[in-house]
């Protein structure tokens, strides 16, 4: 290769380096990483606090290390979630970067608008995160971010966490921003949202003596709050949306407690639409093994248990159908397509009155669990 | 002259064709539903039958395209004909630039203006119109590898997101629109007519192209509206871009996020489509006109022109759709890759005949 041959390569390359200065683009400490954002709803007006990650590492009040809250809270106020966002970002004097969002909370009076609208911020900029976490607060979305926890690297991953957990022992579903925007899509525009509630913090996880818990859920129908769903109404929509896969009950067989692991977890639903009527046959099916027993003979008494969690597992379903489907003709659950792969000729005919055939229909529960697997450290009783 | 394969002819125009389904604008364009699969198998087969006249000239005439074999029966025809050609090229270039400034302003480059992004673009085209086809396939190739590498990526990732009860059996669920659907998908295959004009520079079988990328286009399709239907569901209904969507949700081990490639892939993919274009213009006054200076401006100024009017168009919603809404009529891929080929066979035929 050529000297002249070379050069003109090595210009190619370097070159082009100085064209990014031709962009628009923003230092990474004039910009605020977003980690979580609580929207509130007061007085005709949206309230936006953002909680992110301090990428002060000198002369900041607070060091990046894993031993000190690394967050810092922002708030601002607008007419759209968007425009509070603009005043929060102004506040802060950062750019804010919505790509790696962990958790959105809305609070208890901005779910009672139109959420769909509200929630466009994250689904019309393209660089945010479709997969960050939509949640409802019991009270204000404000207080679930100020929460300070002073484990991980970052504050928003406890909240992710209490989150993860809450659906490994079946008390609820985290839905993404994307699957939030799909159910919201849907005829019923109908969709349950874990429920976050801020509580005194007793283990000392927090600088500020709070702590955030999940408390049953939240009925969004019509795009709106609708109601709220206790723990066990909420465990009863995610065994019938088919979505928990595993889960944990506590029940009591004369007077000694078992905890049983229920994973396998398969909800199998057949609808029917009959004279003017819809019909479901719901098939649930899991198998369990004991997280903890205080049974004298656990092995022979597993079909006892086995009958005491399928009870226990119909009645939160049943609870769960009472509270959205019997209530406010709400498809929190999808059954929209178990109809639609099932039964597609009979949703044309009941496409535009679904929501009122749903309040009326029937629904015929039927659980079966198989305990088959135990402990090796289960407590037997001398 | 430059000379490229069959094969990697047919994956750039695979890549061309694609490229119009990822950037997809309005959102309306790509429907949630069954019918999409049969929309598309439709359309393929549609597009294979319009086809038929430039393959048999493809397969008969080595070497040469239709509007060279009726520049050899009547040069007046070949104006007339090339003139409808250069007009639909040109067309296709400003929708092709006013898609990937869409695209790009409204994905990552948020805050590019737009006549830097114009800029850069039309350098490129001009460049790769410049060093011609063989070099701009070659990049081809180089982008194809990309786009494959995206789209098994996406699927692996996809895989835990698939809730196959979105899948239902009706393959006609808004039947009012089906007829309308399968044309507007048909006449998204107006890379056809990049084919049209530079089959002559395939080096042998090059009405292999038509039956390779037709099939392939179909076969990504389709899987892309699997992943499409069961990820995305009826929020597809409202995404501007569903495959950008679709690689943002998809994960896999440290790559949180796909959608930076998708972005890179789409990028190059339509300056490598807009070169193709500006090349078959430089082609088509090669052909007409038989002088080397005025095809070679001819296809240097293409983009100039179309970047021009790709900038004030994007200001104006209103007048994108209508182009959209007039390609989506079907009629100019039918008059180019079907009516005007069918023309040249005819007219080959009966000057045939007379001079018997």
């Amino acid at each position: 290769m050529s000297v002249k041959k070379a050069l003109a390569l090595l210009a190619a390359v370097v070159l082009p380096l100085n064209l990014c200065g031709c962009m628009a683009h923003t230092e990474l400490d004039k910009e605020a990483i977003i980690e979580a954002v609580g929207i509130d709803y007061e007085e005709g007006e949206y309230k936006v606090t953002a909680q992110y990650f301090n990428t002060d590492s000198e002369g900041g009040s607070t060091m990046v290390n894993n031993t000190e809250p690394n967050v810092i809270v922002v708030s601002g106020k607008g007419k759209t979630v968007s425009d509070a966002l603009e005043d929060a970002s102004y506040r802060s004097g950062k750019a804010f970067m919505l790509g790696i969002t962990g958790v959105c909370v809305i609070g208890k009076e901005a779910a009672k608008q139109d959420i769909k609208p509200l929630l466009s911020f994250a689904t019309s900029n393209y660089q945010s995160n479709p997969k960050m976490y939509v949640t409802v607060s019991e009270k204000k979305a404000e207080e679930v971010i100020n929460v300070k926890f002073k484990e991980g690297s970052a504050s928003v991953e406890k909240l992710e966490n209490i989150l993860k957990n809450g659906d490994k022992l079946g008390l609820c579903k985290p839905l993404m921003l994307f699957e939030v925007m799909k159910k919201l899509s849907q005829p019923t525009k109908s969709l349950v949202l874990p429920l976050f509630k801020v509580i005194d913090d007793e283990g000392g996880f927090t600088e500020d003596d709070k702590n955030v818990c999940i408390d049953g859920g939240v009925l969004i129908y019509d795009g709106r709050y609708a109601d709220s769903l206790s723990v066990k109404e909420m465990s009863g929509v995610q065994f019938l949306s088919g979505e928990a896969k595993t889960a944990q009950l506590t029940v009591t067989d004369k007077n000694e407690d078992v905890t049983v692991v229920l994973y396998n977890v398969k909800a199998d639903i057949e609808p029917k639409y009959k004279k003017g009527r819809l019909s479901f046959k719901i098939r649930l099916t899991a198998d369990g093994k004991y997280a903890n027993s205080n049974l004298s003979n656990p092995e022979e008494k597993s079909g006892e248990v086995a009958r005491l969690c399928e009870n226990a597992v119909t009645e939160r379903v049943g609870l769960a159908i009472e509270k959205t489907l019997k209530d406010k003709g709400a498809d929190a659950f999808g059954l929209k397509h178990a109809i639609t792969s099932k039964e597609y000729y009979s949703w044309l005919k009941i496409e535009e009155n679904y929501g009122e055939l749903l309040k009326n229909g029937t629904y015929d529960v039927e659980c079966k669990v198989t305990v088959r697997r135990f402990s090796a450290a289960h407590d037997k009783k001398d | 002259m430059n000379k490229i394969g069959w094969v990697q002819f047919s994956f750039v125009l695979v890549i061309s064709r694609i490229f119009s389904e990822a950037t997809t604008i309005p959102s309306s364009n790509i429907v949630y539903g069954m019918q999409r699969y049969s929309v598309i198998l439709l359309s393929f087969i549609l597009a294979f039958l319009v086809y038929i006249p430039l393959f048999l000239i493809a397969k008969n005439n080595e070497g040469k395209c239709f509007l060279e074999l009726t520049a050899e029966k009547s040069k007046a025809t070949a104006i007339a004909f090339g003139i409808v050609l250069v007009i639909f090229l040109a067309y296709l270039m400003t929708e092709t630039t006013v898609r990937l400034d869409y695209y790009a302003t409204s994905t990552i480059f948020d805050a590019a203006p737009a006549i830097i992004l114009l800029l850069f673009v039309a350098a490129a085209c001009i460049y790769g119109t410049v060093k011609g086809i063989e070099a701009v396939t070659r990049t081809g190739i180089i982008i194809s590898a990309g786009f494959f590498l995206l789209l098994l990526l996406v699927a692996v990732a996809s895989v835990p997101l698939i809730e196959t009860d979105h899948l239902y059996p009706a393959f006609l669920d808004r039947p009012n629109e089906f007829l309308s659907e399968v044309i507007a998908e048909f006449s998204r295959n107006s890379e056809a007519v990049i084919f049209a004009v530079l089959c002559r520079r395939v080096r042998k079988d090059s009405e292999k192209t038509v039956i390779l990328s037709l099939s392939l286009s179909c076969g990504i399709l389709l899987l892309m509206t699997f992943f499409y239907n069961t990820v995305l569901g009826e929020y597809l209904n409202e995404v501007n871009f569903p495959f950008y969507t679709l690689s943002s949700v998809a994960d896999i081990s440290v790559l949180q996020r796909l959608n930076g490639l998708d972005v890179v892939v789409w990028f190059m993919a339509a300056i490598m489509k807009l070169s193709l274009f500006a090349i078959a213009i430089r082609e088509i006054f090669m052909i007409v006109f038989g002088n080397m200076t005025l095809s070679l401006w001819a296809g240097i100024l293409s983009p100039v022109i179309t970047s021009v009017l790709t900038y004030f168009i994007t200001g104006e919603p209103k007048i994108f759709k209508l182009m959209i809404g007039i390609r989506e009529t079907g009629i100019p891929t039918l008059l180019t890759v079907g009516i005007l080929p069918l023309a040249a066979l005819i007219i080959g035929k009966r000057r045939k005949k007379n001079v018997g």
